[in-house]
Order: structure tokens, then C-alpha cells, then sequence
């Protein structure tokens, strides 16, 4: 009888344990902070990081940076979807968008599109910086269209919210790494904003995997969800990880294209929310 | 000496009745839980006929008929794990949602085969 009842009781206290843990690890998933899984591309030593978010204006709109002689709003007209000029690729926001090639201890691969968003930070999408076996990669690579003599960028550190990590979460498929040199100091960085509503004109830029080169179409915000935003704009595979951009609002992006929705005949991005701004504001190595 | 006895034979009963009532509410919670997971499949919002060209840990790679393109299918959310082959023809149910990298990606949440 006391044997049956010390196993009652170690198993109930366990039960206990495991329920209190995972009240613990929900917490950290509330919108007032997010932890972040980061990699160590050198080492490969991953951690984890917690973010406390922040609503500040100063956090949820951060300027783009332009080099000198590069030329601003260059609008070209909204709905059809066409390749960048060649004479435009080394000029803001275009010259700040790159490919991204990862691949996964396992040798699989990804390409997708990342922009700068500080002199050596990238973002993309979440889906691009984690296999369907939830491995972070072993190496990115970052690279321009019109790079020149300029050799491929490598990546350094790589972060994803640990819920897209863990559950594979559309609200949470964006990511960021740092690559090895400062190269938006020359070619410029997007700011961002969480400032969109529905209407709002808006451009995805990337590369398409089709075409090889770098493609931009417009179109309308049509729907605003809590953490991601749909559009009539086209795109097509490669440019997951593409600035959804408010050109209006000077190279700021407000949103991180991510999928399209065949059945609505809609595309759709993680929008900026305060979550994503402050973890942009933590990783901007200005 | 009998109502300490009294008092210790209570004591026990309510701890063993406490233990038992926590082993029961974890076990109906699970099986909630378990409900709860079901319901993916009602998520499906769209599906489409792919062949299979390769098989992965946790994911297969498939030439959709209707996009003319490879899609790597991840099947980490399937909870009957079928056996399939290269070369089977399946339908793909998923939340609508296709993944723009490259290769494209969506997230299965049933494949049912077709033909073989």
C-alpha cells in the first residue's frame, strides 16, 4: 500500500513538473517578449535570446539609410510584375536586395530573397533559414545581382523566432543573420514601419527563380491579420523573404514576404509588428 | 493511539484520492489535446495531385500537376504516416498556404494516394 502510494505520488508529481514547465515556456511566447534561437554559423553553437518588444515610435519605424548619390523613389507603375533595370540595381531600395542560399547539415538546400536592413543584417523568411527537418543551416549565402567583382557574402549568425522553430507558425516566418562585412554602409539598408492599413499601395522586390534576376511588382494591401498582411501582388518561387515596401514612406518595408494563397489569388507577408521591430532594432549593427 | 491512527488513515486517503483526481484531469486533458490536433484536418483549404520524385526525411518532393513545378511537401503534421513510393501520384491537402522559396513549400496536413 505505501509502495503503491509513493508511486502515486511520484507520478503525480511529475505530471505536476511537466505542466508547470510548459506554462513557463507559453509565457515567453506572449507578444511582450519574444525569444529568438540564434546560431552560430562559425561555431555552431546555438542559444536562445529573449527580446522584450517594445511599442516605442522610435522602435516601430527606424529610417532607411541611403549612400550619397543614390537616387530615392523611383516609382515604377503598380500591378505588373517586371524585371529592375540593370541601370537601377546599384540605387536604393534595389540595391539593398539580394539572394539567399542556405544550406542544412543534411546537404538539402534553400533559396529564397533577403534585404539589408542594417550595414551587415539581412532578413528573410523564416521557411528559407530552417529545413522541413527544423535544422538551422550550417551556411547562408548572400549575393547581389549586380555584385560585380564583389564575391558572395557569408553568413555569420542566424536568428528565428523559436515558435516558428518549434510549431512552424505562419505568424512568426521571418528571420534574420549577419553577414560578413559592413556592405550596407556602400549600398544602403531598408528601414521599416508597422504603419499599413488596407489600400495601401505596396511593392514586393525579389528574385525569381525562373527568371534569375531580380523582378518588382505592385499592387494593394487587402487584408491585415494580426501578424501577417495579404496583397494582390504577384510573386512566384525564389522570393520568399522579399521587402514588401510602402515606397511612399521612403524604403521602409511593412512586411516580409513570405507565401501565396492560390485559392484566394493572393500573396501574403509577415507583417511589422512590434515583435519584429524590436528584434530588427536588437540585430541593426549600426 | 487510535485517532492519531484515525487522523494518519485520512491523511492517506485524501492524498491518494488528490494523486489519483491529477492522473485523471491529465489524462481527459490529453485526450483533448489529442481532439484539438484532429481538427487540422478540417483546415484544409485547398489541395492538389503532385507525383512523387523523392522521398525525405520528413518532407517529399513532389511535381505538382497543376503549378508544373516541384514543391517540397512537409510532412512533419501527418499523423497516419502512409507508406509511398517515388513515382505514386497522391493528393495533397494544406492550410492554403504555399511557401514562395525555392523549391516551393507547403506543410501537409493529409496525402492521400491516388494511384500508384
Amino acid at each position: 500500500m505505501k509502495r503503491l502510494l509513493f508511486l502515486l505520488v511520484a507520478v503525480s508529481f511529475t505530471i505536476l513538473m511537466k505542466d508547470n514547465l510548459i506554462a513557463y515556456a507559453n509565457e515567453d511566447g506572449k507578444e511582450e517578449s519574444i525569444v529568438m534561437l540564434e546560431k552560430d554559423l562559425v561555431t555552431g553553437e546555438e542559444t536562445t535570446e529573449k527580446i522584450i518588444t517594445s511599442d516605442d515610435v522610435d522602435v516601430l519605424n527606424a529610417n532607411a539609410y541611403q549612400p550619397e548619390g543614390a537616387s530615392p523613389n523611383i516609382i515604377i507603375g503598380d500591378d505588373e510584375r517586371a524585371p529592375v533595370p540593370d541601370m537601377l540595381l546599384s540605387l536604393m531600395p534595389y540595391s539593398a536586395i539580394g539572394r539567399v542560399r542556405t544550406t542544412f547539415p543534411d546537404g538539402s538546400g534553400k533559396l529564397g530573397t533577403g534585404f539589408l536592413f542594417g550595414p551587415n543584417d539581412v532578413a528573410t523568411s523564416g521557411h528559407v533559414l530552417l529545413s522541413n527537418k527544423g535544422e538551422l543551416p550550417s551556411n547562408i549565402t548572400f549575393w547581389f545581382q549586380n555584385a560585380g567583382p564583389i564575391a558572395d557574402l557569408r553568413g555569420t549568425q542566424v536568428f528565428i523566432p523559436e515558435e516558428y522553430r518549434n510549431k512552424q507558425s505562419q505568424d512568426y516566418d521571418w528571420g534574420v543573420f549577419h553577414v560578413n562585412t559592413n556592405i550596407g554602409n556602400n549600398r544602403g539598408y531598408m528601414g521599416w514601419t508597422s504603419d499599413v492599413s488596407v489600400n495601401t499601395v505596396v511593392q514586393v522586390i525579389g528574385f525569381d527563380s525562373v527568371q534569375n534576376r531580380m523582378l518588382l511588382a505592385g499592387g494593394q494591401v487587402k487584408e491585415i491579420r494580426n501578424n501577417t498582411i495579404r496583397y494582390n501582388v504577384d510573386a512566384s518561387d525564389g522570393q520568399s523573404g522579399s521587402p514588401v515596401v510602402n515606397r511612399v514612406l521612403d524604403n521602409r518595408i511593412v512586411a516580409i514576404h513570405s507565401s501565396g494563397i492560390p485559392a484566394a489569388l493572393l500573396n501574403q507577408g509577415n507583417k511589422v509588428t512590434p515583435s519584429m521591430a524590436s528584434v530588427l532594432n536588437r540585430y541593426r549593427n549600426e | 493511539m487510535n485517532k492519531y491512527f484515525f487522523r494518519k488513515h485520512w491523511l492517506l486517503t485524501i492524498l491518494f484520492l488528490l494523486c489519483g483526481l491529477i492522473i485523471v484531469l491529465t489524462f481527459f486533458r490529453q485526450r483533448i489535446n489529442s481532439n484539438s490536433t484532429q481538427k487540422s484536418k478540417s483546415e484544409i483549404v485547398d489541395d492538389f495531385d503532385a507525383k512523387i520524385i523523392e522521398k525525405r526525411e520528413n518532407s517529399i518532393l513532389v511535381e505538382a500537376f497543376d503549378y508544373r513545378k516541384e514543391i517540397l511537401v512537409s510532412t512533419k503534421l501527418l499523423e497516419e504516416k502512409e507508406t509511398f513510393s517515388v513515382g505514386d501520384i497522391v493528393n495533397i491537402g494544406y492550410n492554403g498556404l504555399i511557401e514562395e522559396s525555392d523549391p516551393l513549400g507547403v506543410t501537409a496536413l493529409c496525402i492521400k494516394k491516388v494511384r500508384d
